[in-house]
């Protein structure tokens, strides 16, 4: 893994097994109308749960069960006293790190599984491993993290499996997002006003040393564990339906299941035409060589967009284009490079030789191409993205995201 | 001139109604300018001509705004003189003096849309330098503009154009230096908190027809 990978390898316990107890393949029935090579599908999931609590923890557990090949587990929190009421856990594990019990619980169960975790938010996982996984769990508590995560998934054209629960009402919700093209639908397709109006009261940012954004906390839980736990096997199910094509098609639809009359209705969802997010879903593509050895005008080219591409723009792994860079004496200095999003001071002034820095009205997350045009030629590590795992070329149309060779 | 643009106004005028009036020529090159090289997925290119539209307008009837560049290619980036007095302390000791003018860099990403974002993310303070403001963040920000911890998804450039000019005249600031919501400068704070005979700057609303 790369040094700036957000995802941490989780290792089995000493003393463990490295064999798994048994072969999961041989314990599979024939489903009815199932395909023969189902051992082989499953061994094809290499997954992301995003949320590791009252509903993410059984879908790790599910995955380890299937001795998928790959499993990472992503939650910034941890387990407080209180989850030991909903979340599959003892009152030992209080105070653990949940994306990192769930990996480690993960590990142990199926030994040969890759199992790799983060105490972080989902959107600190970058394209580059995020691209390596062909399925996203999405059990998240608060909506700015779940608008992050479809937002990214569509973007990769990544499926997303989402389990929810209103508690009062004893019902679960799995949402299957197939996000297989732009009319698919994403998350924010189905917001009610109510919705938008409760991700703008729970998203709270500080200016705490200019740099703190940490979002409010999200919903604690209010359900019964055994909710739950039904919802996140409901999901589960529609997965293996959707990986072994058991059925009618599940992708693009919403299960909505009720304890109250344990009714099960399952509806279509539907790209909302005046959904405010980006619809558009990046064609993967390899680059001609390593990335910080290809130009912006190599990767314009192989990116294979048309003149009627209007408007290029260049996104690049982590990275800031500056234009500028300003003095405290308030000259400006022409920088024309990638900068780590990070950096702060860019060189020196030639006036009054104090360090310049990043101004953020000169510099650009997304580049439009014509802002790069003299320098169009020049290397990418030469223009300073000396590290770039991913680049991202987008036009009005279309869009092509490029992952190092290394990285995949 | 003003008594020009008061009598084109309709009496009910209200800012909802920015979109309906008409451009003068200046301001119509400008957002035509900007329109023709508008990029971006369609819904995007939408909402950026709505938003120019209205910012143009603004600036028209308010003649509080000149706009100095209107770039709607990727981002909405946008450069504007506001007539607006701003305090500064060219030196640490005072005195505290007033520009009477504030050059701001404003970016609007697409991602505003849709997901709420810190309040110091949108505008920074160009000219003058060395600010003297409870919530203009020092030269090493890029003199940042914090407009409150959180500006909800969706916020219109209008409303960030208020939310400034309010800013700019203290007509609202965050002083206290104990909650770390939206105070850019300590000392900036602290000093105010001990000048309140100072604010507001100005009791005169955005849009005034006065002569300045």
């Amino acid at each position: 893994m790369n040094n700036r990978d957000c995802l941490a390898e989780v290792a089995l316990p000493r003393g463990a097994s490295p064999a798994p107890p048994a072969d999961f393949g041989e314990r599979l029935p024939p489903f009815m109308g199932g395909p023969k090579d189902a051992a082989q599908r499953f061994a094809s999931v290499r997954a992301l749960v995003a949320g590791s609590g009252s509903v993410g923890l059984e879908f790790v557990q599910n995955l380890a069960r299937w001795q998928v090949p790959e499993i990472a587990v992503v939650d910034p929190k941890r387990f407080k006293a209180e989850s030991v009421l909903t979340h599959g856990i003892p009152p030992e594990a209080v105070g653990e790190s949940k994306a990192f019990y769930g990996g480690r619980l993960a590990k142990r169960i199926s030994p040969l599984t890759r199992v790799s975790a983060a105490e972080r938010g989902f959107e600190t996982i970058g394209f580059a491993e995020l691209a390596r996984f062909n399925v996203v769990f999405l059990a998240t508590d608060n909506l700015l993290a779940e608008l992050k995560v479809s937002q990214a998934c569509l973007s990769l054209g990544i499926p997303v499996v989402q389990g929810t629960v209103h508690g009062e009402s004893l019902c679960g919700h799995v949402r299957f997002f197939g996000h297989g093209g732009a009319e698919s639908p994403c998350v924010a397709c189905g917001y009610t006003r109510d919705e938008w109006a409760h991700l703008n009261r729970s998203t709270i940012y500080s200016c705490e040393g200019n740099g703190a954004n940490t979002p409010a906390e999200g919903q604690p839980t209010r359900s019964l564990s055994s909710l739950c736990s039904l919802t996140a096997q409901l999901a589960s199910l529609q997965f293996a339906r959707d990986l072994l094509v058991l059925g009618a098609p599940v992708r693009d639809t919403v299960l909505e299941y009720c304890a109250y009359t344990h009714q099960t209705v399952i509806t279509k969802l539907a790209r909302k035409p005046d959904c405010p997010c980006d619809h558009q879903v990046l064609r993967r593509t390899a680059a001609p060589r390593p990335l910080t050895e290809c130009s912006l005008r190599d990767l314009e080219k192989a990116a294979a967009l048309s003149d009627t591409d209007a408007d290029v723009t260049f996104e690049i792994d982590g990275s800031l284009w500056a234009e500028q860079a300003r003095c405290e004496c308030g000259g400006w200095r022409a920088t024309h490079r990638f900068v780590r999003a990070s950096t702060t001071a860019l060189g020196q002034c030639p006036e009054c030789g104090q360090a310049t820095t990043v101004h953020p009205f000169g510099s650009y997350q997304r580049v439009p191409a014509w802002r790069t045009e003299s320098f169009r030629d020049q290397p990418l590590e030469v223009l300073g993205a000396t590290d770039a795992r991913w680049v991202a070329v987008r036009s009005n149309q279309r869009g092509v995201l490029f992952i190092n060779p290394s990285q995949t | 001139m003003n008594a020009q643009i008061a009598t084109t106004l309709p009496a009910n005028f209200d800012l909802t109604q920015l979109a309906k009036i008409p451009l003068d020529e200046s301001h119509s090159y400008i957002f035509e300018s900007a329109r023709s090289a508008c990029g971006g997925s369609s819904m995007w290119r939408v909402r950026k001509e709505v938003e120019a539209r209205e910012l143009i307008a603004l600036a028209q009837v308010s003649e509080r705004i000149a706009i100095l560049m209107l770039d709607l290619r990727a981002d909405i980036r946008v450069q504007f003189i506001m007539r607006v007095p701003v305090p500064c302390m060219p030196s640490p000791d005072g005195p505290i003096h007033f520009a009477t003018a504030a050059e701001v860099g404003l970016v609007y990403p697409a991602t505003a849309v849709v997901e709420p974002q810190p309040g110091y993310s949108f505008a920074c303070l160009l000219r003058p330098l060395q600010a003297w403001h409870p919530n203009i963040g020092p030269l090493a920000t890029g003199q940042r503009i914090c407009l409150g911890p959180t500006l909800p998804a969706g916020v219109q450039i209008r409303e960030i154009i208020f939310l400034l000019y309010r800013l700019f005249t203290l007509q609202t600031a965050q002083f206290n230096s104990f909650d770390p919501a939206g105070v850019m400068n300590g000392a900036a704070a602290e000093w105010w908190q001990s000048n309140v005979d100072k604010i507001p700057l100005t009791n005169e609303s955005f849009i005034s027809f006065a002569k300045p």
